[in-house]
């Protein structure tokens, strides 16, 4: 059986969008032969773990998603042609940096790829947008890459540049400084204002800003740049090769901060991760083209989503409050069936209690609303019109004799 | 309690102003008599609250580190029930720094996180001290030189820290079995009653999963249900045992062949510390994990020796 590996398509000239989805193509590209596994372009909607890279492997009936766990998988089921030469490492102390350095690649590179990539709308809107729309098929470059930047934002909040306007916060100071300007009572030319004091006064904020995202890049650039990556294990330079190859992207990006600093300061970095790139993918630049990429079919495993699907679930998601539930449901969900599908025994699922619940209190709103608007308005006349009922006090005189006791009594 | 105490010295009535006819506000002379036996006792004023010890004297010498803990814990220094403030209270007490505690949360903190810690009231500028600031506030009292900057290795294992984070996380908040636990050491010092706590609790669980989830790249409001639990507590338990590697390297039996415990080993206590003290039982999986790292109980041991170091006099108490 086939191992299949859905990740993100190509982008920027390499071989997925994704840090970690290049990580595990090299890695798998580098120990299996070519047909023991399938690559498969896909997005996190379709997938039941909600995250790419995700393996799918039907020899063990497993679903797992993000990079270490994809390694940690082939690693304890390898298919039959997988043949990892630093497995095991041959001492734990390389065993142990290399697993230090890929959690910090994970936990520190990937904040920083956040704010170049994602969170700068600048490059957001030139180039990462305009990526995402190629990748994904034609309904959903409409919803998915939205909720995808939300994530990363996420993701680099805690750089205090999150403010998601890296590149309009500038602007917008100008303008509000201009307003004042022109509202105050009284202008002042400029040249009789007092000339800024210091350095940080003369500074332009862009230049400012870009002082705060150098430190932020070389806190963590110095680390990796550091560590002799040719001596750790397959799964460490593999990583490496995902999170520094997406660093130095600079094709159609407006503001290339992070690929200036890493491609002029840590030079020797970017040799290995481009020395590397050509012994796992081939010499020429797009030699991950020849990986066996097939063509996603949805029907392929039990839990394939139709574009339409995709697309509802996308557009649920966005309602407010609904939306919030909805996720936590269908994530839920996805998770209990992937469990389910590994034979692992679940909770029976409330599921179609919590629906007819909701049907009926929908149908009886519905239904009590319908009724309410049939109501006259309140204090409105009621003029109700009936027809004379027949009776024999109707007939007047001879009525009123023939309604009388008299004939009671007889 | 206050003793009663000899009655003070009546006032002398007041010399007869033969000028001034009496007035209406003049009090008659037998009135004035019997007044003047009062008060019979006057009683000692009371000390000061124990929890209140903040208040008094001692703060004057000794500054006041703010932790989560509970009022009778924080009085007798007992360790926090946050990992963060567990790791800064025991490098000072790793460094011999007197310091009072004071039970607190995130509100009073001028950075918005615990720990914090305020200087004795009698320094010219008690200015709040925010945990990041802690290391040069050491080597100052303690007059060492500052401690070396962390090197590139020291730096990548300290992101190991992030794996075990999140396996805390889901065990203490989004775990049923310790929502006691949670109950006991978060809301029960903000709130007595049942349907605030309800609120806060599920608050807190909220913010948890999200917090989780975002380090696994998912959406944040996914919910704890897409979380997938074996790689959390897999990926924990490679990060322990890479860490007990890297201890088994060390010849002194602290992190990085140091002499004393530093700021890593106390970052580490943080966490190990709380894993061993409430989550060492069979259904909670961390505290198996730290056993295992190593293979021979190596974090055990060393976890066992940071709490001679640092905790040895609640040890004994406890014994």
């Amino acid at each position: 059986m086939t191992l299949q590996l859905y990740v993100w398509g190509p982008a920027f000239g390499l071989p997925s969008i994704d840090a970690e989805c290049i990580a595990a193509i090299a890695y798998l590209a580098q120990t299996t032969s070519k047909a023991d596994y399938q690559l498969i372009q896909s997005s996190p909607s379709a997938v039941p773990t909600h995250h790419l890279p995700a393996l799918h492997d039907p020899s063990t009936r497993t679903w797992i998603s993000g990079y270490t766990s994809i390694v940690r998988h082939l690693q304890s089921h390898p298919p039959p042609s997988f043949h990892d030469a630093t497995f095991p490492p041959p001492t734990p102390t390389i065993q142990a940096d290399s697993k230090a350095y890929i959690t910090f690649l994970s936990t520190n590179a990937t904040p920083l790829i956040a704010l170049y990539l994602y969170v700068s709308s600048a490059n957001w809107a030139a180039s990462t947008r305009p990526a995402y729309s190629k990748i994904l098929p034609i309904p959903l470059p409409w919803i998915e890459p939205a909720q995808l930047r939300q994530t990363m934002s996420a993701r680099a909040e805690h750089l205090g540049m999150s403010s998601l306007d890296t590149d309009v916060e500038t602007e917008k100071e100008e303008q509000e400084a201009a307003a004042a300007r022109r509202a105050g009572w009284i202008s002042i030319p400029a040249s009789l204002t007092t000339g800024p004091k210091n350095v940080g006064e003369v500074m332009a904020p862009e230049e400012k800003r870009r002082i705060r995202l150098d430190s932020l890049a070389s806190e963590v650039l110095d680390v990796i740049g550091e560590v002799e990556w040719a001596t750790l294990t397959l799964g460490a330079r593999c990583a490496v090769l995902g999170w520094v190859s997406l660093m130095v992207v600079d094709e159609g990006v407006p503001k290339r901060w992070l690929a200036e600093v890493t491609r002029q300061r840590y030079s020797s970095l970017v040799e290995f991760v481009q020395d590397f790139s050509s012994d796992a993918f081939g010499p020429s630049p797009s030699g991950w083209e020849s990986l066996p990429w097939v063509k996603d079919e949805p029907n392929t495993h039990g839990f394939g989503l139709g574009l339409q699907q995709r697309l509802a679930h996308g557009v649920m998601y966005e309602i407010p409050w609904v939306g919030e539930a909805w996720r936590r449901w269908w994530a839920g969900r996805r998770r209990r069936e992937v469990l389910e599908y590994k034979g692992i025994k679940q909770a029976p699922s409330w599921d179609g209690v919590i629906f007819t619940g909701l049907g009926i209190t929908a149908l009886t709103i519905g239904a009590a609303i319908w009724y309410w608007r049939t109501l006259p308005r309140f204090g409105a006349p009621v003029q109700r019109w009936e027809n004379p009922v027949f009776a024999l006090g109707g007939l007047g005189a001879v009525g009123a004799f023939l309604s009388s006791n008299v004939f009671d009594e007889l | 309690m206050a003793s009663a105490t000899a009655p003070p010295p009546k006032p002398a009535t007041r010399p007869a102003n033969p000028s001034s006819a009496p007035s209406l506000w003049t009090i008659p002379a037998p009135l004035q008599k019997l007044f003047n036996h009062f008060p019979l006792v006057t009683l000692k004023s009371n000390p000061l609250p124990a929890r209140s010890q903040i208040l008094t004297s001692a703060s004057d010498t000794l500054p006041t580190l703010y932790i989560f803990s509970s009022s009778a814990d924080a009085l007798q220094g007992k360790p926090s029930i946050n990992p963060t403030c567990l790791k800064w209270q025991t490098l000072l007490r790793l460094h011999h720094i007197p310091f009072l505690t004071s039970p607190s949360s995130n509100h009073a903190s001028p950075t918005g996180s615990l720990p914090f810690l305020l200087p004795p009231r009698t320094t010219t500028s008690p200015h709040p001290i925010p945990s990041s600031s802690f290391p040069a506030y050491i080597s100052r009292s303690t007059n060492n030189p500052h401690p070396p900057p962390p090197t590139p290795r020291e730096e990548a294992y300290l992101s190991l820290l992030t794996p075990l984070r999140l396996a805390y996380l889901h065990t203490l908040y989004l775990t049923p079995p310790y929502s006691p636990l949670l109950k006991k050491f978060y809301i029960s010092s903000s709130t007595t009653s049942f349907l605030l706590g309800t609120i806060l609790q599920s608050q807190l669980s909220t913010a948890a999963s999200a917090a989780v989830l975002q380090d696994l790249n998912l959406h944040p409001q996914s919910g704890p249900g897409a979380i997938d639990l074996d790689n959390l507590y897999a990926e924990a338990a490679e990060a322990l045992q890479s860490l007990a590697t890297l201890l088994q390297e060390s010849p002194t039996g602290w992190f990085f062949g140091r002499e004393r415990p530093g700021e890593f080993d106390a970052g580490l206590y943080g966490y190990v510390g709380l894993i061993m003290e409430y989550m060492d039982t069979p259904e909670a999986k961390l505290g198996g994990l730290v056993r295992q790292a190593g293979g021979e109980g190596v974090l055990v041991r060393w976890w066992g020796r940071i709490r001679r170091e640092a905790w040895g006099e609640f040890e004994q108490r406890e014994k």
